[in-house]
């Protein structure tokens, strides 16, 4: 059962994601706080980020650049949410490895996950 | 001296005035000029002013002021120049020819409105749709989520009627969706902020996902396909595909359940046509001419009859203009309406 760590400053963003992808048969795990991320991926050890772009006081594109600047963590597959569509432009410059816009297409979102969970067990 | 004469009234004028030769010498400048400036009329004669526009707008300003005295047509400008107190105010310029009584150009007569407070307001306009638009967006994530659930829910339990209103709930939520990303690329257009990702797409595949889509979401509506292209154009599919899905819900609004969507698709070997035509409430010729203005809605009872925004066609032009294409209407009250698109091919 691959493992997903959610890792954004919206509550009700959480929890529904924390409902969605448990039905679909994925292991979650959440966090709001962008400090906790590290923290959450040793303990959790997870297969796959959703990570927000806008964390209120840490920057989800940060956070990511230090995820894919770190040896260990490199393989770890990013997948980037926002309501900025704009900050998509940006993803590539961060290392991330999807991007996905909010509010999203439930399929669209699975598609993604799946997909980038294909292509690390490859 | 006719000139003396102008700039006693001119100095009287509570807008900033100038007035050059046409050699681009300037000859004068009126008091609210000089007030707004707190410099000398020598001084400002003598060029001080232009030294004074912002390091950012100077090399804009000066191009088209060569522009303007070869083209000796009226033009407006705004660039932002040095107040008396040195703060840097936008300054809305109305260029204006002159012409001595044997037609020959004389110059020309500028006259300046301070516009900083209404651009600052602008920005702050635009700021605050940004944030009203990302702040929108999120509940509506969890709405369109929990609701994709209660479908699921419904379809393994056999549920289909419920199945249908949970259906219902996402087609409507998409609407909303739909209608934030208009106002925001609205914004952006405004602030000339909508960045286009054009790419080579055939465009009869782009049509058909289109037209596939507005099935799904509207099953009771005959929408027909006459003709297709294979014809390859260079675009941006989903600004594009907006443009074109704006036009058809909007010949889906305002035509009844039971009337058909006619769409026709040709091309001609430079360009490829799409039609869209409705047989419903048509629009009276003298709208004709106004329906691509932003927020234009058509004046009457039916504008409560048939709820929006007034955004879509004034994007789906600006979508389609950004395409080098074009968009026509035509139309006749009580029976049709026809949207035309032609789009370059490559």
């Amino acid at each position: 059962m691959a493992k997903i760590l959610v890792v954004d400053d919206d509550p009700d963003i959480l929890s529904v994601m924390e409902i969605l992808l448990s039905m679909k048969g994925f292991t979650v795990d959440v966090t709001a706080r962008g400090d906790n991320t590290f923290s959450k991926i040793e303990s959790f050890q997870p297969d796959l980020i959703l990570l927000d772009v806008l964390i209120s006081g840490h920057d989800g594109r940060a956070i990511c650049k230090e995820i894919k600047s770190n040896a260990n963590l490199r393989h770890l597959p990013v997948i980037m949410l926002s309501a900025h569509p704009g900050a998509a432009a940006s993803i590539n410059d961060y290392g991330a490895d999807g991007f996905i816009s909010k509010p999203f297409e439930v399929e669209n979102l699975l598609k993604k996950i799946n997909e980038q969970l294909h292509l690390a067990s490859s | 001296m006719l000139e003396n004469s102008f700039f006693k009234i001119a100095n009287e004028a509570p807008v900033m005035m100038w007035v050059a030769d046409p050699n681009q010498n300037f000859i004068f400048f009126n008091s609210s000029w000089l007030d707004f400036r707190g410099e000398t009329l020598e001084d400002e004669k003598a060029g001080n002013w232009v030294e004074n526009i912002h390091c950012k707008d100077v090399t804009r300003v000066n191009r088209q002021f060569e522009k303007n005295f070869k083209n000796q047509k009226p033009y407006k400008l705004e660039y932002r120049l040095k107040r008396h107190d040195g703060t840097y105010r936008w300054i809305l310029e109305n260029g204006t020819p002159r012409f001595n009584k044997d037609d020959a150009f004389s110059g020309f007569i500028g006259s300046c409105v301070d516009i900083h407070e209404i651009k600052e307001l602008e920005k702050r306009k635009e700021k605050f749709i940004t944030a009203a638009s990302h702040e929108l967006r999120t509940p509506l994530t969890t709405l369109n989520v929990y609701l994709h659930l209660i479908d699921d829910y419904f379809k393994q339990n056999q549920l289909p009627d419920f199945g249908q209103y949970a259906n219902g709930a996402i087609r409507q939520l998409n609407k909303v969706n739909n209608l934030i990303e208009q106002l925001l690329d609205l914004n952006k257009i405004q602030s000339g902020a909508l960045s286009y990702e054009f790419r080579e797409i055939s465009f009869g595949v782009l049509a058909s996902a289109i037209i596939d889509r507005m099935r799904i979401l509207h099953p009771s509506r005959n929408i027909l396909l006459k003709g297709k292209s294979e014809a390859v154009i260079s675009c941006d599919p989903e600004k594009l595909s907006q443009a074109i899905e704006n036009i058809l819900n909007n010949s889906l609004k305002f035509s009844e359940e039971d009337t058909d969507i006619l769409i026709m698709i040709k091309e001609d070997g430079k360009n490829v046509f799409l039609d869209v035509k409705d047989f419903g409430i048509g629009i009276a010729k003298e709208y004709l001419p106004k329906i691509f203005d932003r927020f234009y809605r058509i004046p009457g009872t039916k504008e409560e009859t048939y709820p929006g925004l007034g955004m879509g066609l004034y994007l789906s032009q600006k979508i389609i203009k950004k395409h080098n294409g074009r968009i026509n209407v035509e139309s006749v009250e009580n029976e049709y309406t026809k949207f035309s698109i032609q789009i370059p091919l490559i």
